[in-house]
């Protein structure tokens, strides 16, 4: 398990948990981040943060800092992109 | 005539709401401010058949718990009893997360028509809406709608005026026993604190939400806080984590019974497309970089041929007037006021409008494409720093080329007190009318070293206004601290009617508003300037004696009369002060270098140049931010604030200098 903020680009999982604090946390409910909820991680903004990630269908993007109380248990094996677009 | 119904229409940002709106109301709808905030309001009215209908346009959001004050503002409208019916427009490609508000609407216990917006699209990515299973499954009447080509209206139009006269009553969603047992525990609670909804209110209560219980006296709250606790402490979960998860429980339970998918058409693939150019790694800030340049290329380079166009219209029907009114025999002073009074001070209304319509049409344009959100995401890392959300970039961009368009554009701002934060920072963000100031007084006394001056300048002015934002937040709002959770909405072409028609009811909200205090302003100017009657020489006008008055204040920083009044005069317009001098010196600007070495020393120079950098703005700013913020207390306290500072930091830098 690890934080949403530490995932790679194309890596899924489901979401086990949210210890972000408040307001945060429940902005982040009401936008469907909740436990069980699959999740993909799209990419880092050029400038490394914020980060965009996939869930329900459509695009949210959030913070590290906030990303960091999301905890997601990835799938195995996720589609490994081309190096160049990896995270720094 | 009967009296008219009203009816709000709700739903999440980006999901068509604006077209829809746009599509019920026609030409008649107006934009204005919810009471004393900096929330946008916007209302027209329909007629069906012989109804009169009132539609409020709410913000959009994303739920009705109010962590924001978009969203206080939408549930405190809901919860009025004001609206007898809501239009939930629902984003169906994004079904899940705009069903999530649908639950909450329903809680309230008012007639909904949900508008399944975008529907040709949600087709095309394989989803099927079964419309009838949906209305008898959650009570309500659904129709399918498509705001860009206005598919829809009449369907739209006819379940609306069925919800007001024979409504359906919504169906709200029950939770768990545990959940349902405290709902029952804490409804008679409130018996003396309202008299409708108390279901809703006892939900909420259960959700900690802090307006309400700020509404109840200490020992209800108390009663109501054991039973939170009780439920807390068996599951060993918080009541908001069960209520938001049973939420998009009940949303899935929608999603299955009425909602087949077929996964064929992957989603995103435009978007993502797209979205693998504009956030490139590498390409996605030049890309930024440049579709910000256009943007201030287009409002500014070309605002400045319309605006000049209107100057030069405005100077001649100012000179005409003068003259015709001569002819006719009116005194010098009738005939001043009319022709310098009354006609420039409505061009120096109207000198804005370029600029501001060119800005209203290229935000919508970001807006509804869906760039915006990028551009935010992009550049949010810098915002970050100085404690605002990318969105904010815009209008600090912006106020360097003028600072009233740049107040304008806080409302690409989501978050409403950020939107304040920005708007009294946005002041000291050097705008364009202060260039010719800076050049004269540099141009007399520092010669050689004029452009290093000018950009040293500049670059304070970015520094000091993102630093300012920051203190203004950590000072007025300590407690915030506003999430960036942002949406990325798909990317689509924008509708042109809907731009424009919105850029208009924008701009005329300007005019109405504004307008009038930039015209007061203006003449109050020439009142100062002009009078007493028959005064010939400046420096016993008003503004001469009230000049004169003032001098000592700014002795320290040493100003002479002749400055002060310049700078009293820098408040209509901030290039007025360069002319100024020429009037009060009785000479063309272009001799004016040599005078200005006996009036300044290079130290009160700077301090002039710092003083005419930070000092208020003009009244044409001070008008906009009356108008964003709905109320004067922040015109008072930009006022106060820029004074103060200006002349904190005009008397440090010359104290520097000095040493």
């Amino acid at each position: 398990m690890k934080p949403l903020s530490r995932m790679r680009p194309g890596e899924r999982g489901t979401i086990m948990s949210i210890v972000t604090p408040s307001p945060t946390r429940e902005r982040l409910m009401e936008m469907g981040v909740l436990p069980g909820v699959e999740v993909e991680f799209l990419s880092f903004a050029p400038l490394g943060d914020p980060i965009r990630i996939r869930l329900f269908g459509y695009t949210l993007s959030l913070r590290k800092e906030e990303a960091d109380g999301v905890l997601v248990k990835p799938f195995g094996g996720f589609r490994r992109r081309k190096r160049w677009l990896q995270r720094k | 005539m009967a009296p008219k119904k009203i009816v709000a229409i709700a739903g999440n940002p980006n999901s068509g709401k604006t077209s829809i709106f746009n599509m019920l109301t026609g030409e008649s709808c107006s934009v204005g401010n919810w009471p004393g905030v900096t929330v946008e309001r916007r209302y027209g009215s329909c007629l069906i058949n012989e109804l009169s209908v009132e539609l409020v346009d709410l913000p959009g959001v994303y739920s009705l718990v109010p962590y924001a004050l978009d969203e206080k503002v939408a549930r405190d409208f809901l919860l009025s009893g004001v609206p007898e019916a809501v239009v939930d427009v629902i984003d169906t490609s994004n079904l899940r997360r705009n069903l999530y508000l649908l639950t909450q609407l329903l809680e309230l216990g008012i007639p909904i028509i949900a508008a399944l917006n975008v529907y040709d699209l949600a087709k095309k990515n394989g989803i099927t809406i079964d419309k009838q299973k949906l209305e008898e499954l959650i009570g309500i009447r659904a129709v399918f709608t498509n705001g860009r080509t206005q598919g829809g209206k009449t369907k739209l139009l006819e379940a609306i005026e069925k919800q007001l006269n024979a409504p359906v009553s919504p169906k709200a969603l029950r939770y768990s026993d545990v959940i349902e047992k405290a709902i029952a525990q804490i409804e008679p609670l409130l018996e003396s604190v309202v008299l409708t909804k108390r279901r809703f209110f006892a939900i909420r209560l259960l959700e900690r939400d802090s307006y309400l219980r700020e509404q109840l006296d200490d020992d209800v709250l108390e009663m109501v806080d054991a039973v939170v606790e009780n439920v807390e402490t068996h599951q060993k979960e918080s009541v908001k984590d069960i209520i938001a998860e049973k939420r998009y429980a009940f949303v899935n339970g929608i999603y299955h019974e009425a909602v087949t998918e077929s996964l064929s058409a992957p989603r995103h693939s435009q978007t993502d497309e797209i979205d693998n150019w504009l956030l490139h790694r590498i390409l996605g800030i030049p890309i930024f970089a440049v579709a910000t340049f256009l943007a201030l290329f287009f409002t500014f380079k070309v605002g400045d041929i319309f605006s000049g166009l209107l100057e030069q219209f405005f100077d001649l029907l100012s000179s005409w007037t003068g003259s015709t009114l001569l002819h006719f025999g009116f005194s010098d002073i009738v005939v001043s006021f009319f022709s310098e009074g009354i006609i420039s001070g409505v061009g120096g209304v109207l000198v804005f409008l370029p600029y501001l319509i060119i800005l209203f049409i290229i935000i919508a344009f970001l807006e509804d494409s869906g760039y915006m959100a990028r551009a935010a995401f992009l550049i949010d890392r810098v915002m970050h720093i100085f404690g605002l959300h990318g969105r904010a970039f815009l209008p600090f961009l912006i106020g360097f080329g003028c600072n009233v368009p740049a107040i304008e554009a806080t409302r690409t701002i989501r978050n409403a007190k950020d939107r304040l934060i920005v708007m009294l920072a946005i002041p000291f963000t050097s705008c364009g009318a202060r260039f010719p100031v800076y050049v004269l007084i540099t141009a007399a006394l520092f010669p050689h070293s004029a452009p290093f001056i000018i950009f040293g300048l500049y670059l304070f002015s970015i520094l000091f206004s993102l630093t300012i934002a920051r203190l203004l937040k950590g000072v007025i709002f300590p407690r915030l601290s506003e999430p960036f959770v942002m949406e990325l909405p798909l990317y689509r072409l924008p509708t042109v009617r809907v731009i424009w028609r919105l850029t208009w009811i924008r701009t005329r909200a300007f005019l109405k508003k504004a307008g009038t205090v930039i015209l007061a302003g203006s003449i109050l100017i020439w009142a100062l300037a002009n009078l007493p009657p028959g005064v010939e020489n400046i420096s016993r006008s008003l503004a001469g004696t009230l000049g004169r008055t003032l001098t000592p204040l700014f002795a320290p920083l040493g100003f002479d009369w002749k400055a002060v009044v310049a700078l009293i005069f820098g408040f209509v317009a901030k290039e007025i002060v360069v002319s100024t001098f020429g009037v009060l010196y009785g000479m063309q600007e272009s001799g004016l270098a040599e005078t200005l070495r006996t009036a300044f020393t290079p130290a009160s120079a700077l301090a002039f140049l710092m003083f005419s950098l930070l000092y208020t703005p003009c009244v044409a700013t001070l008008a906009a931010i009356y108008k964003e913020s709905g109320s004067i207390k922040w015109v008072v306290f930009s006022v106060v604030l820029s004074l103060t500072l200006a002349w904190i930091f005009a008397f440090a830098v010359k104290s520097v200098w000095v040493w």
